[in-house]
């Protein structure tokens, strides 16, 4: 009796909640002189710790990281009301260490110098530096510049010796430049505007469990001559560790990718070639699960078109009735059978059949059109036809597929996103995406019309110019990220997305010029 | 108004949802190269691989999309490096929005360059691995944000 009530108090007196726990938290509306070793001119405040002077100060950890080292994760949120300031996280600092113009000591630190807020104090923008200090000398690693907002966060973490920072984002961006191997972790300010402030600290240790592995027997590949689909039942990280990050896939041993969804899309492979994929899930401190693997084999087979039908012959006693069918009648039967789509003249066993092909117009003619074979429904608005004094005309249009499912031997998956337009919905005048092969160089440009449908730029003429034997003939010149018409006009493609959208490194254009050199931004 | 409503069209195209995406290492054009290192060491001039951007530009005010003058101009956005083995050169990749960014550093005899995307990866390494042994590209680069 006594040992079920121990079990239950032990149970009553466990956390309700689970996941990753900061081992300390402040909010610094004071400072904790048994929690940090200060230096430098630091004020704190109900809205956490403000450094208003240009050589501002620190504050350093005194809690020792548990189970010891120096590997650890500090995430920091920052008020940021108006302009300006410089805000650090350290790792691996000294006591007392400083950047800026009483820079001292030695530190790892992620530090974010003179955010900018427009004219409407909405949007902001500011560079991130990842400095390094050793023995008094300091080194800039990395230095990019990226959005920022009031209470945003930015988090650091050394684990296994990479670097690994979050500039107020949910996926970490790595560097391997080799940690300093001792130190605590901390925080700094200087320059920082009335209002401003750092107004929570966090201190984690490293999770060190890996997430679970890939269900290899559930790892699934959807093979067609030019695209292996895979897809996988989702992983999930210790119930204590950081969280999932998401997933690395490799082929034939090199590094393929990433994904933050349970499914990737290898668009570089050729017919006949034969692949081994592998797949590791990996969690927030970039603990790998062991990789989950398949072989494929992508198909050769040469598909018969659909056949032209030749004219019906006419059956002695009069003309067919209309339940005859084709074989009756003598035609060729049309290759078709349900899961087994045509081949379209771009050459691909693709089920997707997109784009304007010879064989007929699957996705993107325009208008509403419904595939027989695979059962998708395309339809396409136009909404504006911005026309130049010479004719030149561009579409802008909305667009609609159902191509965003995928059935697998697991069951269906949702390969669209949402991102305000409905699922299936794209709104543009045109796009280029560049699909990167395992190699690390361009295999070809993937062009979307107005209608979303997509067109391979596979020819190189050699100069880094790419067109299309695809029935479309526009060509991509990826020096200067401009596409050419065939009627001369062209779209300068100024607009990248970035990669924490789903259309990430897809390009847009921003100007739109004819052949006069007329044009519209 | 028809070229505001033109522009603002334009604009809200550039956040659609697709179904590519290009992976976070390869974003942007970039170049790996080998370069001598620059700076004191001092917080005001830190060591850093010769052309990359300092002092930082002041941040352009959240303009998601540069303006043509900007993307003209072409200026280096992103860098990351590790050192060689004897801590003379900065193995090193830049980013850029514009290709044109590079063209000092692909002007410069004295800087071995390769562009991500025309150089394989193969031959990448090899000849990065006279200065740094066991130099991946798998372990090397940024991921941008």
């Amino acid at each position: 009796m006594r040992n079920k009530i121990a079990i239950l108090l032990a149970l009553a007196a466990g956390p309700a909640w689970a996941g990753y726990q900061y081992y300390f938290t402040d909010s610094l509306q004071s400072t904790n002189p048994l929690a940090w070793n200060s230096s430098g001119q630091l004020s704190s405040s109900a809205a956490g710790l403000a450094a208003s002077s240009t050589s501002g100060g620190s504050l350093i950890s005194s809690v020792p990281i548990p189970g010891g080292g120096s590997e650890a994760e500090v995430a920091i949120s920052i008020a940021l009301k108006s302009s300006g300031g410089v805000y650090t996280a350290f790792l691996q600092a000294s006591s007392g260490a400083r950047t800026g113009s009483s820079a001292s000591g030695s530190y790892l630190a992620f530090e974010m110098q003179n955010p900018q807020f427009d004219a409407e104090n909405k949007n902001c923008s500011a560079n991130f530096l990842l400095l390094q200090s050793v023995a008094g000398k300091v080194s800039l690693l990395s230095a990019f510049s990226h959005s920022c907002r009031d209470g945003m966060r930015m988090r650091m973490a050394v684990h296994n010796g990479t670097v690994l920072i979050w500039p107020d984002q949910a996926n970490a961006m790595e560097f391997y430049a080799g940690a300093n191997g001792a130190g605590q972790p901390g925080i700094g300010s200087y320059g920082a505007p009335s209002g401003n402030a750092i107004s929570l600290v966090q201190l984690g240790a490293i999770d060190q469990i890996a997430p679970s592995a890939v269900n290899a027997a559930k790892l699934t590949a959807s093979v067609f001559r030019t695209r292996v689909e895979l897809v996988w039942p989702a992983a999930t990280d210790d119930p204590n560790g950081i969280g999932l990050a998401g997933y690395w896939v490799y082929r034939d041993g090199l590094y393929l990718g990433r994904t933050s969804n349970p499914y990737f899309t290898d668009e570089t492979v050729k017919a006949g070639e034969t692949h081994s994929y592998a797949v590791k899930a990996l969690d927030g401190h970039f603990n790998f699960a062991p990789p989950a693997a398949i072989s494929i084999t992508v198909p050769t087979e040469e598909l018969t078109p659909i056949a032209t039908t030749p004219p019906a012959k006419v059956p002695p006693g009069g003309p067919a009735s209309p339940a005859a069918s084709a074989s009756d009648l003598g035609r060729p039967t049309a290759h078709v059978t349900a899961g087994t789509p045509q081949a379209d003249s771009g050459g691909g066993l693709d089920p997707r059949r997109i784009g304007v092909r010879a064989l007929g117009s699957y996705w993107g003619g325009g208008g509403e059109n419904i595939d027989a074979v695979s059962g998708n429904l395309n339809l396409t608005i136009p909404l504006l036809n911005p026309t130049s004094r010479n004719g030149t005309t561009t579409t802008i249009a909305l667009s609609y597929n159902s191509q965003i499912w995928q059935k697998s031997a697991n069951g269906p998956t949702l390969l669209g996103q949402d991102t305000g337009f409905g699922l299936g919905w794209k709104l543009q005048a045109g796009a280029i995406v560049p699909v990167w092969t395992v190699n690390n160089t361009i295999d070809h440009y993937l062009y979307s019309d107005a209608t979303g449908a997509e067109y391979s730029l596979s020819v190189n003429n050699g100069s880094n110019v790419w067109t299309s034997q695809e029935g479309v003939y526009v060509s991509f010149d990826a020096n200067a990220d401009k596409l050419y018409f065939t009627d001369g006009s062209y779209w300068s493609m100024g607009c990248v997305a970035s990669a924490a959208e789903d259309d990430a490194g897809t390009m847009y254009p921003t100007n739109l010029y004819d052949t006069n050199g007329d044009g519209l931004s | 108004m028809t070229q505001r409503l033109f522009t603002g069209l334009l604009l809200l195209a550039g956040v659609v949802c697709a179904q590519h995406s290009v992976d976070p290492k390869n974003l942007y054009h970039r170049i790996v190269c080998v370069t001598p290192l620059t700076g004191s060491g001092t917080a005001t001039d830190p060591v850093r691989p010769k052309y990359a951007p300092w002092p930082l530009p002041v941040p352009q005010m959240g303009t998601p999309t540069p303006s043509p003058a900007v993307q003209a101009q072409g200026e280096i956005i992103a860098f990351s490096y590790v050192l060689s083995d004897d801590g003379q050169h900065a193995i090193v990749e830049f980013l850029a929005r514009n290709r044109s960014a590079f063209t000092p550093i692909l002007n410069d005899s004295s800087v071995q360059t390769f562009e991500k995307g025309q150089v394989t990866k193969a031959a990448i390494e090899t000849a990065i691995q006279k200065y740094r042994k066991n130099f991946s590209l798998d372990q090397f680069g940024t991921v941008m944000p």
